[in-house]
């Protein structure tokens, strides 16, 4: 098949044509006969997962580098369609294992949609503040294990230490520390316990000091400017073409977050701010995550205090379980018990696609539904998929060193990219 | 459809490809589905023998639908979804030179589905291992995996 | 009702091995003493398995979810460094113990393969968690339905993530194999079919 000529669509693109994806040694130096092919295979000592570089490299300066992915494929899509819905929604979690309720909720959301059911407003604000949490934890991760490939060893001691207490209030409301399953279609499922809000109380006076101790450490660090400032450079124009959102979106001042501009759950509620930094460099991307934490911290703060009371689940038996008093009681609730736990319920036909705000972009699901018990097709748009496809233009003049930097300032989850 | 694809970008402002998702519509319709109460489709349980399920979902044009998810960066966020009906074997345009980020989409799409895409640069593999034979995600492709034992039986 | 804080020790846990101390060892420390006795280590033999337990080195094969909190046992919550084992080394050649942590899909499967024959003899191998145990949720045409397939587990470690407790403990009983003179997984057996 032919090959299309360089997708000239702005100005100044740094795109590598004509394969977006793919950066290719110079015909000058491909000539030279220096060039070296290195292979970052899928185990490798940075922590973000099973990722194979192919690199070009001349000297220390990459040349040549091409990603090889699906070392991790693990054909969810395909077993989510074989499960119904309440089972299905088992699996979103562990696609993207970092910030895994927000796989959740957009599953939840999609069926939710097409479902036209109406969610209680605690149960709203409750997956907000558990969201936000898995936020500041996916931040975080990223942050230790970030620092860890640069050599700030210290920052992964002391953004786990925080990680450790986030994950304590996950075992508090949903049982278990990660992969808490814990929404539900049309609510959560089963009511906050007691002792929650104070525990989140707790954690949320000692966060922002922490951050303030993970800046104090790297902030003014010479290695650590030196290594993140002008290295991954990613124009806007750049980065819109090559579909990026998040933090790799806001770092090259494109102001879009689509907390604010596309309103789910209670976002249109709470007052927080959009961290947006013009350089496009990987220290930009940083500075974006400690604010985007700090914001967050303030999302918790909002939700904490302004938490309604009330039912936690919708109250239509046709999807959502009756509680277990009613079915000693009356005999629908016995049948919708047994049809919903059996058979499953039915979601409406139709498609729908709803986007959220994870920790890493713009995370999506594609859900098509024939009117049955079982999902047609579920697919999920990664935001980590879509970053690594921008790996190859971050990496125009960059050495071997600035690589690492790179690939961890994208916040990559190769369960994402790999599904 | 290049054409559609670069006006969206160009004249209606949708500069931004969220996803490019390719979904199989063999067997739809194969079972008939009920509706529910009191909605226009829901079931009629006075109709004979059909127990209330006699509604059959809308059929689709051809097997396989590409559906390209756009999104306009202005406030109001605005998003569309561009269709595109192909059967088993046809071709499709690719949208690299209007959208670079569709590289990877569609060769995921030409991986899990088999779909083609005429133009790509460099439509290989890429979540399954190069030599894999088949299109995981249709429909007639099995699950695979293996059958689950229990201590119990012999 | 608020939650007060103060260790676990002080509102009475203790943990399993200490529990009813009436009762004597339970079946898993009568089995290792058995083990022990049938095996019949020398005291070199026994000084060796002490060296080997006490600085038992992991690799860093960390792929999915199960690395997370493969991760979260170095950091200083649940400390793995009172195991010695806190160096993880990123070369086969000097690491020990492999702890696959994740979904093995097919294309990994080589490469994890690899790794494992690179590493040095005696080698240990911990599959962590429902995926690298059995293939987990995941019965399908990708993943690999159990690690042990292409290489010889001594202990699986279940759960969905496991508990950073939960595979501290499955390290504790490898080094409690070790040190009862059980061999390594692959003399004792192939790999499953």
């Amino acid at each position: 098949m032919a090959i299309v000529e360089r997708p000239q669509i702005y100005q100044g693109t740094r795109i590598p044509s004509p394969i977006p994806t793919v950066l290719q040694v110079p015909a000058e130096i491909r000539e030279s006969d220096d060039v070296m092919t290195v292979n970052f295979g899928p185990n490798h000592p940075s922590t973000h997962g099973v990722l194979r570089l192919v690199v070009d490299l001349d000297g220390e300066q990459v040349v040549g580098l091409a990603a090889v992915i699906g070392y991790l494929h693990t054909g969810f899509e395909k077993n989510m369609e074989q499960k119904t819905w309440w089972k299905a929604i088992t699996y979103p979690e562990r696609i993207d294992y970092v910030s895994f309720q927000y796989n959740e909720l957009v599953f939840v959301l999609a069926i939710e949609k097409l479902l036209e059911i109406e969610v209680p407003p605690r149960a709203t604000w409750m997956r907000m503040l558990l969201c936000e949490l898995t936020r500041i934890h996916s931040h975080l991760i990223w942050l230790g294990t970030a620092a860890l490939e640069l050599g700030a060893i210290s920052m992964f001691w002391y953004c786990f230490r925080e990680r450790d207490r986030i994950l304590d209030l996950f075992e508090l409301v949903g049982g278990t520390r990660m992969h808490t399953r814990y929404f539900q279609a049309g609510g959560l499922a089963e009511d906050v316990p007691p002792g929650f809000f104070d525990e989140c109380a707790k954690f949320l006076d000692v966060m922002p000091k922490a951050i303030d101790d993970y800046e104090a450490l790297v902030n003014r660090s010479e290695i650590w400017l030196e290594r993140t400032q002008g290295v991954g450079l990613l124009s806007a124009d750049d980065a819109i073409a090559l579909g990026q959102s998040g933090p790799v979106l806001r770092a090259s001042g494109v102001d879009w977050d689509l907390r604010r501009e596309q309103p789910y759950l209670a976002y249109d509620r709470v007052d927080f701010r959009v961290p947006v930094y013009q350089e496009g460099d990987v220290y930009a991307r940083y500075r974006v995550r400690m604010e985007e934490m700090r914001e967050s911290v303030r999302i918790v703060d909002q939700a904490l205090r302004r938490m309604p009371g009330g039912p936690w689940i919708a109250d239509d038996r046709k999807v959502v379980l009756p509680p277990r008093e009613e079915l000693h009681t009356s005999m629908e609730s016995l049948i919708h018990h047994f049809k919903i736990v059996t058979e499953g319920y039915r979601v409406p036909e139709g498609e729908v696609y709803v986007t959220v705000e994870s920790p890493r972009g713009e995370l999506g699901c594609y859900v098509v539904s024939d009117g049955g018990p079982k999902p047609w097709r579920v697919k999920f748009r990664a935001p980590s998929f879509v970053a690594l496809e921008a790996t190859a233009t971050c990496m125009h003049d960059a050495l071997v060193a600035d690589l690492i930097a790179i690939v961890g300032s994208l916040d990559t989850v190769m369960g994402e990219v790999d599904r | 459809m290049p054409e559609a694809a670069r006006h969206l970008r160009d004249e209606l402002g949708f500069d931004f490809l969220s996803d490019i998702a390719a979904t199989d519509y063999l067997g739809w319709g194969g079972k008939s589905v009920s509706g529910y109460i009191g909605t226009p489709g829901g079931r009629d349980l006075n109709k004979p023998g059909t127990q209330g399920f006699q509604r059959l979902p809308a059929p689709k044009p051809k097997r396989f639908s590409i559906s390209y998810h756009l999104l306009a960066l202005r406030a109001g966020a605005a998003r569309a979804r561009l269709q595109v009906w192909v059967d088993d074997g046809d071709e499709v345009p690719t949208v690299v030179p209007v959208w670079p980020t569709a590289d990877w989409h569609e060769r995921e799409a030409w991986d899990m589905f088999g779909i083609e895409f005429s133009g790509h640069p460099n439509q290989a593999r890429i979540l399954m291992p190069e030599d894999w034979e088949g299109h995981p995600l249709r429909k007639d492709y099995p699950i695979g995996g293996e059958p689950v034992r229990f201590s119990g039986e012999e | 009702m608020t939650i007060e804080k103060g260790r676990l020790a002080d509102h009475g846990l203790q943990s399993e091995r200490v529990l009813w101390p009436d009762k004597g060892p339970g079946v898993f420390e009568r089995e290792v003493q058995a083990m022990e006795r049938a095996v019949g280590l020398t005291t070199l033999e026994k000084a060796v398995a002490w060296a080997q337990t006490k600085s038992m080195w992991p690799d860093t094969f960390g792929l999915a979810c199960c690395a997370i909190e493969m991760m979260s046992i170095v950091s200083s919550r649940y400390d793995i460094a009172r195991f010695g084992m806190e160096a993880f080394r990123s070369s086969p050649r000097q690491a020990d113990l492999l702890i696959v942590s994740g979904r093995v899909v097919h294309k990994m499967a080589a490469p994890l393969r690899q790794v494992y024959d690179q590493m040095l003899e005696p080698k240990w191998v911990i599959a962590m968690g429902a995926c690298a145990s059995s293939g987990g949720m995941f019965n399908n045409y990708t993943t690999l339905q159990g690690v042990d397939k292409i290489v010889a587990v001594d202990i699986h470690v279940p759960g969905c993530p496991p508990r950073p407790e939960a595979l501290m403990e499955g390290i504790v009983r490898l080094h409690e194999k070790v040190m009862a003179g059980v061999p390594p997984a692959y003399e004792l057996r192939g790999v499953a079919s």
